[in-house]
């Protein structure tokens, strides 16, 4: 009886074991077998598997909300940037000759005018590449400027007096002042890029013809199939495109630039998250990936799996934003001795080397190239500071303000030394770190509050001591770097009086004139005195600067490095060693 | 029965809307604004009025709320500017793969868990019931990230005959073409699912094992796997019923772990990333369809109970 019972159980577990067998018999065909994928190892030698966010904006004129790196990335894939740029000091104006589609600009008319002329370049029908495509985008950023991400008031198109088509190959830019011409080029110019307006232009005006380009954009399935996006001038074009996930990429055969593409294919997959990422790493089936920083230390697992790990250094800076305006903190943060003390208790060399183990760099000014930090890490000379300047240091108590004379205006008596930083939720090494601030800033009695929050940008916006959104004392965003530069570092977007993205409100009008003269003197000193002014001044605390990413990829895939400090990456310049 | 129907039904409109409404409040409740996250540090405060006013998030509450219904009327759940998508499109790619996953999971779990369970009441405190037993805390115990790596790191990296990764196709037709990649999340989903469902059925099939009616069919000279399988395991099955009516809701609502090991991008992925980046259009549609299939699995429920149990069709009638 038992006995007969116990078989029938059996069988049932049988066939429940057949189920989940069956299934696994049934890969033959499937796309994501060990053995399946276009790319997968290096068994296909014309294409290559690339871990890859999937882009969800097309049309190359970005919109708010569509800023992401992947986007800019797929854009430029098909759609080739007036001028592109390289940062290894060889090049004018680090215009990179080789990938740019007009010569560099000749300077005219005590430096208003720009003249401009286009190489030899055609669209994938066929048709050249002439002045009318670029005067087709200026016309679209000109009339819909609200709704072009990159537009700044008085930035492009505003400061151009104006654009002249002198012939199909050239064109002037007459500005409304004489900028700096490092800068124009590397800050301004860098956003053209020339549209196919004999497939665009409808004839309708610009803000009806950039109105449906936004709609066919905000269409994503039909990118692949949508005629529109059918012609470029970039080195691939789309094959597939599943939105939210695989993005296939195939090389164009009648390419005109010069960098053209060794490899036929580009598959771009998405992932969940890190895990899953890795886990698809390790099992060898992609070529180019990352390595999570969380799991650094299977860097050697994966080379002896024959990846290349490849740290891939930012055109960045990284910071401890802090809130001026907070009507509790904001005095404290306007004491210039006070952010150096705080700065003192910051090791980064330490922190650099420990905690993210050596996947970051020491920011110690404006400008990513800075070596040399006005304030190193200090402990004695922060606690001097604040002694001299009117504090009881109660080392692992509350220091507090003994003496409002010496600690600044609008520092009462007892006022204790408490901030709270709101930093990023998911990067261990971000949590580590604030950890050893916080036990540094102890010692001096300072009473660090670390609260993690998923997206620290969205609640400790810009603003007015009177808002309630503005209680916030210290913001960090820099888990994978706080700011990515264009060619020309210069700070107008985040340290000018009122700038965009100088959440904390920042302002010093000493400040203010050297970030002008980088802007406007044509003198490459102006830019080293900015960047020594900001260094000392401290308008954030300058904090360890992560990679941009820990690449890995197949060791026989070349072509990779080095990896683009402004991020983008040239798929045309890969290719599988015979 | 028809008219207990539109009671139930009833019921589950008024719960829904105030599902939607409490949501609304929670998700406004918010530190920090959708603009922003939405936007990026980069926008300037133009930028940011005009993505508010778009939205209409610069309108008071009430009207979001009242204009969030109408557009519900006509079957518009809004447009997410995060994925550059309609909330119906994210959710229509999405759905499939999540259905199909905690369906497969589901299945594989009643199949195993129900023999294992009646397994364990037959032989009870014999040494099958102490191994299933074990093995099912053992399951039970073990976090499902730890055990989705261990599947991963076993069977696609040291002994690499599955692949480590989901289905990567959205279609329906795409999923199901790549059954070798359904393997491992699949099992590891059940896995769990299992250990609680074997408990289940083993505690009940242990009572109803004690009953009279039991004793009588013995007495009656039935064979015993008769008695066990006919007589028994009907009633044992109540309280998978219960658990799968609860479980109803999952497979809407998606399974955030494995899909996040697996690579594959469900229901669970997206409302956790829309909830990450405030992404309300996503976060509202996703609540309203699995506030739906709650309500409904409860119901579900409701009506398999007076299915398999008689009695409870008796209970309906008198009331």
């Amino acid at each position: 009886m038992g006995t007969r019972f116990h078989r029938r159980g059996s069988y049932v577990l049988a066939g429940a074991a057949a189920l989940v067998l069956g299934l696994s018999a049934c890969s033959g065909g499937g796309s994501g077998g060990p053995t399946a994928g276009a790319g997968a190892g290096q068994k296909a030698k014309d294409s290559v598997t690339v871990a890859f966010r999937t882009p969800n904006w097309i049309l190359p004129i970005s919109a708010p909300g569509f800023t992401q790196g992947e986007n800019a990335i797929f854009g430029a894939a098909q759609y080739r940037h007036l001028y592109e740029y390289k940062l290894d000091g060889t090049a004018k104006d680090n215009i990179d000759p080789g990938r740019s589609m007009a010569e560099p600009p000749q300077v005219s008319d005590g430096g208003k005018t720009l003249t401009i002329t286009l190489k030899d370049n055609a669209w994938s029908d066929g048709k050249p590449v002439t002045t009318k495509d670029v005067k087709f985008w200026w016309d679209l950023v000109t009339a819909n400027k609200d709704k072009w991400a990159s537009y700044r008031e008085g930035g492009f198109p505003d400061n151009i007096d104006a654009f002249t088509v002198k012939d199909d190959k050239t064109f002037s830019l007459t500005t409304k002042k004489v900028y700096n011409a490092a800068w124009f080029v590397g800050n301004q110019l860098n956003r053209i890029v020339p549209l196919p307006q004999h497939v665009w232009d409808s004839g309708d005006g610009p803000v009806k013809v950039f109105d449906k380009l936004t709609a066919a954009a905000k269409d994503p399935k039909t990118y692949a199939t949508n005629p529109l996006w059918q012609v470029n001038s970039g080195p691939w074009k789309l094959e597939s495109y599943v939105p939210n996930g695989e993005v296939v990429l195939s090389a164009r055969e009648n390419y005109s630039g010069t960098d053209q593409p060794k490899l036929k294919k580009v598959v771009l997959r998405p992932f969940t998250g890190d895990d899953a990422e890795f886990n698809v790493l390790r099992a060898g089936q992609i070529d180019y990936g990352y390595l999570p920083p969380a799991n650094l230390s299977q860097q050697k697992y994966l080379e002896s799996k024959d990846y290349t790990i490849s740290p891939w250094y930012g055109w960045s800076i990284t910071y401890l934003q802090l809130n001026y305006n907070s009507p509790k903190s904001g005095p404290l943060f306007k004491q210039p001795y006070l952010r150096q003390a705080l700065q003192m208790l910051i090791d980064q060399p330490t922190i650099s080397k420990v905690i993210w183990s050596g996947m970051a760099a020491p920011t110690c000014g404006p400008v990513p190239s800075t070596k040399t930090c006005a304030y190193s890490f200090d402990p004695a000379r922060a606690k001097e500071l604040l002694e001299t300047h009117g504090w009881k240091i109660a080392p692992d108590g509350q220091t507090t303000c003994e003496n409002p004379a010496q600690c600044g205006e609008g520092i009462a008596a007892g006022t204790p030394l408490a901030f709270t930083v709101t930093s990023q939720t998911g990067f261990s090494a971000t949590t580590k770190m604030f950890a050893e601030i916080k036990s540094q800033m102890a010692k001096l009695g300072i009473d660090l509050t670390i609260k993690e929050v998923p997206d620290s940008v969205a609640v400790t916006p810009m603003c007015k001591t009177s808002e309630a959104k503005c209680a916030w004392d210290m913001s960090f965003f820099g888990s994978q770097g706080s700011w990515y530069y264009s060619a020309f570092a210069s700070g107008e977007r985040l340290f000018a009086t009122g700038a965009p993205v100088n959440l904390g409100s920042y302002s010093s009008p000493e400040a203010d004139k050297l970030i002008e003269a980088t802007q406007f003197a044509d003198d490459a000193a102006t830019l080293n005195a900015y960047n020594d002014f900001l260094a000392k001044d401290l308008p954030v605390l300058w904090m360890p600067n992560p990679v941009f990413q820990i690449s890995a990829y197949k060791s026989g895939l070349q072509g990779v490095d080095p990896q683009d400090p402004m991020n983008g990456m040239f798929f045309q310049d890969w290719s599988w060693k015979s | 029965m028809l008219r207990y129907l539109l009671t139930r039904l009833g019921q589950a409109l008024v719960i829904v809307l105030l599902v939607t409404m409490i949501t609304f409040v929670i998700l406004h409740l918010l530190p920090g604004g959708a603009a922003r996250a939405t936007l990026g540090k980069e926008a300037t405060l133009a930028q940011l009025a005009a993505f508010d006013h778009e939205m209409g998030y610069d309108k008071p509450w009430a009207q979001q709320y009242a204009m969030y219904l109408w557009r519900l009327v006509q079957g518009d759940l809004g447009y997410s500017f995060q994925l550059n998508q309609s909330v119906t499109e994210a959710i229509g790619q999405r759905l499939p793969k999540t259905m199909v996953l905690s369906l497969l999971s589901t299945v594989l779990a009643v199949v195993v868990a129900v023999p294992l369970g009646v397994i364990q009441a037959v032989r009870r405190n014999r040494w099958p019931d102490y191994a299933i037993t074990g093995l099912s805390l053992l399951a039970y115990a073990t976090p499902i990230f730890f055990m989705g790596l261990m599947m991963i790191i076993l069977f696609a990296q040291v002994w690499p005959v599955l692949p480590p990764e989901a289905p990567q196709g959205f279609t329906l037709a795409e999923v199901l073409a790549d059954p070798a990649g359904l393997v491992l999340p699949t099992v590891t989903l059940a896995i769990v699912t299992i250990a609680v469902y074997s408990r289940y059925v083993r505690s009940s099939m242990v009572d109803n094992l004690n009953e009279n009616y039991v004793r009588t069919a013995r007495g009656k000279g039935l064979r015993e796997g008769r008695v066990v399988i006919l007589h028994t395991l009907r009633n044992g099955l109540f309280p998978v019923i219960t658990l799968l009516g609860m479980y109803l809701p999952a497979l809407f609502s998606g399974a955030l772990v494995v899909e996040s090991l697996f690579n594959y991008p469900g229901m669970g992925q997206l409302f956790w990333q829309a909830a990450l980046k405030r992404d309300f259009p996503i976060l509202f549609g996703v609540t309203l369809i699995v506030s739906m299939a709650t309500v409904l699995g409860a119901l579900v429920a409701d009506l398999l109970y007076a299915t398999v149990d008689p009695r409870v069709r008796l209970r309906a009638a008198r009331s």
